[in-house]
């Protein structure tokens, strides 16, 4: 157990690391190259071209006219995904009593949890099979596609079984995990499948940098082409 | 006996076949030579004047295939090699291999794949089947922009071979000789122009002059060569308006061809062509350079221009943009009743997409026209008529158009019920004249300033 233990505290190191400069460095690459043409916006009002970037960053309408299914499921893996970070601060900070306050009893964290798990998985199994049933996006899916989907679910899964059946306590994994980001690493909790689930997740943070979660950043450097309301 | 499905099925296979071995047969053979130097040349994309535009849909794209029932080809014919995210990943995959730590570790796994002449040659026939028309790019919910991927790999061959599709290469090889890409001589251009002038008095008894040369005209008009020989109700209907509408504008008696090969596959070509333009509307020290209706001439000047090589000392504009500013200044003067029949639009992709000329169009058409009616999707979404991207410009093309990448356009114009397909950009115009005589449809093709040159009023 105290080698995983090690190699938790290892990589998560390392993740923390990659995942912070390798964002800033892929945004500075992506930002200092030059922008040649700037075809992508009809010459509308800012307010007008702000208010559709934003609308197009957090509600993808257009995805919304070209896949339908696929952005339902990916809306609810995000707002899955969402709630699931939200509930992960709570390793680092005192979550609950922040949540008192706004009247969400502490004691619904383990259903919040439970339930946002359940969606991310599912709608990670509903990702999985477009790859493999759908025809227009099986024959462009690589190894890379379906495998980075499986670590996913297994993080997610893991972390259900955890707290369902081996719960640590929210104290215990606070005191663990202030002590890596005092840079005075302490031993984490002994169990075995929560080291399991924080060193399968470092590997993820890892590969959000390089992957397809750096989407993130990454739209905010394209040229989105507005669309216009008149067109139908 | 066949059902008339399969029966579509095999010309539209044989429409497919026929059109990639002519392609295979224009690239020929790749050499290992060539092979290595496309990738020293993929490495220095960063020198790329767009080359944010490449790099962004290099990394960014997660392989969904959500854009792939917009394409037209693809909806029309869903085959893998049709996808438009197999096609741009015959080169990102490349990209991936050589230049990507991630590709270099793991190779195929992560979906790198080496350069080699068979692969080369793909790269040639499958992007030479994209119209360019980047609907695929709004679709997608990270903007990825699969047209900027072809139009790089067309050049990184280009670049390297000096090959491109058949008409297309002569064209811009004229254009770089004569200023036009239809060998036109001087006293050609002045014969069409005489012509006109003889047309537009006999139709509305007008004595228009076209004004020649005119230095310090306020605007300077360059037409596509296609409307020279293909669609003469346009330019009258152009000539007619500024006349009508007393502007001061001249045409070159050298320059006098607005279309820009080069825009699809090769950048200096395309830039000495362009500085043809500049430096003639320099010459003529005109307040506006006015582009006829041409779309990736429209694109070319108004946005790929001054990113590339700095600000003109000049605006640019549509003609779509001048008449419909002088309608809505009331300073032309026209009557519906000239124009009775249903009419609907087609939006080139260039005009549209590319530079958002959406509403001009329409002030004009329903000023001009009793009855105009949308054809759907519009706009921004419309689909491309199937010979963007340079498609249109070969003979060969022609089944390939007319079975697969034109179809769709061939079934929504039907569904208008119009009677009268009007659009603005001389390629679509060429391609729906073939998709109305294919399909045997019964609807007339015009230019939006046919339908003002019939309209028109002093
Ligand atoms: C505003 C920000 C974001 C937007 C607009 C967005 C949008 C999308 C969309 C539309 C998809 C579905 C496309 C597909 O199947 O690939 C997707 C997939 C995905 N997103 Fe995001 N996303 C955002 C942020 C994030 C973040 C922060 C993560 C970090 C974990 C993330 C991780 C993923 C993953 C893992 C997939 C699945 C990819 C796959 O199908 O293999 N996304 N995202
Ligand atoms: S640019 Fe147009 S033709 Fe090319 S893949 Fe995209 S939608 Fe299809
Ligand atoms: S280009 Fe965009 S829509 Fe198409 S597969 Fe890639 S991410 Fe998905």
């Amino acid at each position: 157990m105290t080698a995983l233990s090690y190699l938790v505290i290892i990589f998560g190191y390392l993740a923390l690391l990659l995942f912070i400069f390798g964002i800033i460095y892929r945004a500075w690459r992506w930002n200092r190259l030059p922008q040649g043409f700037s075809w992508g916006l009809f010459p509308k009002p800012t307010r007008w071209v702000v208010t559709s970037m934003l609308w197009k960053i957090l509600a993808w309408p257009t995805l919304f006219k070209a896949d339908r299914l696929l952005w339902a499921g990916a809306l609810f893996f995000h707002l899955g995904l969402l709630v699931l970070f939200a509930g992960h601060l709570g390793s680092f900070i005192d979550i609950a009593s922040l949540g008192e306050r706004i009247g969400i009893p502490s004691e619904s964290s383990y259903v919040i949890g439970i339930t946002a798990g359940t969606i991310v998985a599912i709608t990670i199994l509903f990702y999985i099979s477009r790859r493999l049933f759908i025809r227009r996006s099986s024959e462009i899916s690589v190894f890379a596609d379906h495998f980075w989907l499986w670590v996913l679910l297994v993080v997610v899964l893991v972390g259900i079984y955890s707290r369902v059946f081996h719960e640590v306590s929210s104290d215990a994994v606070r005191d663990f995990a202030l002590s890596v980001v005092a840079f005075n690493p302490a031993l984490p909790p002994q169990n075995f499948w929560f080291l399991m689930h924080v060193l399968l997740s470092e590997f993820f943070i890892i590969y959000a940098v390089i992957g397809k979660p750096i989407h993130l950043v990454g739209q905010l450097f394209t040229q989105y082409i507005l669309v216009s309301e008149e067109g139908s | 006996m066949k059902t008339d499905t399969e029966n579509q099925a095999d010309s539209q296979a044989k429409a497919v076949e026929e059109y990639e071995k002519t392609l295979e047969r224009w690239f020929g053979e790749a050499t290992k030579e060539d092979v290595q130097k496309v990738i020293d040349k993929l490495g220095e994309w960063e020198k790329l004047p767009y080359s944010k535009l490449v790099k962004l849909n290099l990394d960014l794209c997660s392989n969904c295939g959500a854009c792939a029932d917009e394409c037209h080809i693809y909806k029309t014919l869903p085959r893998k090699e049709f996808n438009p995210v197999y096609r741009v990943k015959l080169l990102r995959s490349v990209y991936q291999k050589y230049f990507t730590w991630v590709g270099k570790v793991f190779g195929r796994f992560a979906g790198a794949r080496k350069l080699d002449k068979e692969l080369l040659k793909e790269w040639f026939v499958r992007f030479y089947q994209c119209n360019m028309c980047r609907r695929c790019n709004i679709f997608c919910p990270f903007g990825v922009d699969n047209m900027a991927i072809v139009r790089t790999g067309r050049l990184l061959i280009n670049d390297v071979m000096g090959k491109t599709t058949e008409d297309m290469g002569r064209g811009v090889r004229y254009h770089l000789r004569d200023g036009n890409a239809s060998e036109m001589s001087e006293a050609a251009f002045r014969n069409i122009v005489s012509f006109w002038e003889d047309e537009i008095k006999e139709v509305k008894g007008w004595d228009v002059k076209v004004p020649i040369d005119v230095v310090g005209a306020e605007m300077f008009l360059i037409p596509p060569n296609t409307d020279y020989f293909h669609s003469l109700e346009t330019m009258e209907g152009i000539a007619a308006t500024l006349y009508a509408a007393n502007v001061s504008w001249t045409m070159s008696s050298k320059i006098f061809d607005s279309v820009n090969y080069g825009t699809f596959f090769n950048d200096e070509a395309w830039a000495s062509i362009i500085t043809q333009h500049i430096e003639e509307a320099k010459r003529l020290k005109c307040k506006t350079l006015v582009v006829g209706e041409c779309g990736h001439a429209t694109k070319s000047l108004m946005f790929l221009g001054p990113s590339l090589l700095g600000e003109f000392p000049f605006e640019v504009k549509n003609i779509l943009q001048v008449t419909a500013d002088l309608i809505q200044h009331d300073r032309i003067k026209l009557n519906k009743e000239a124009n009775p029949e249903t009419v609907t639009y087609h939006d080139p992709c260039n005009v549209t997409r590319m530079c958002g000329i959406m509403e001009e169009p329409r002030i004009i058409l329903r000023a001009a026209c009793m009855d105009f009616r949308e054809m759907t999707p519009n706009r921004d979404r419309n689909y491309c008529c199937g010979g963007g991207g340079g498609v249109v410009l070969e003979t060969a093309s022609h089944d390939f158009r007319m079975e697969v990448t034109g179809k769709l356009k061939a079934e929504q114009m039907q569904r208008t019920g119009a009677k009268i397909v009007v659009t603005s950009c001389a390629n679509c115009k060429v391609e729906i004249s073939h998709l109305i005589d294919q399909y045997k449809l019964d609807m007339k093709w015009a230019g939006v300033h046919d339908m003002v040159l019939n309209a028109l009023e002093l």
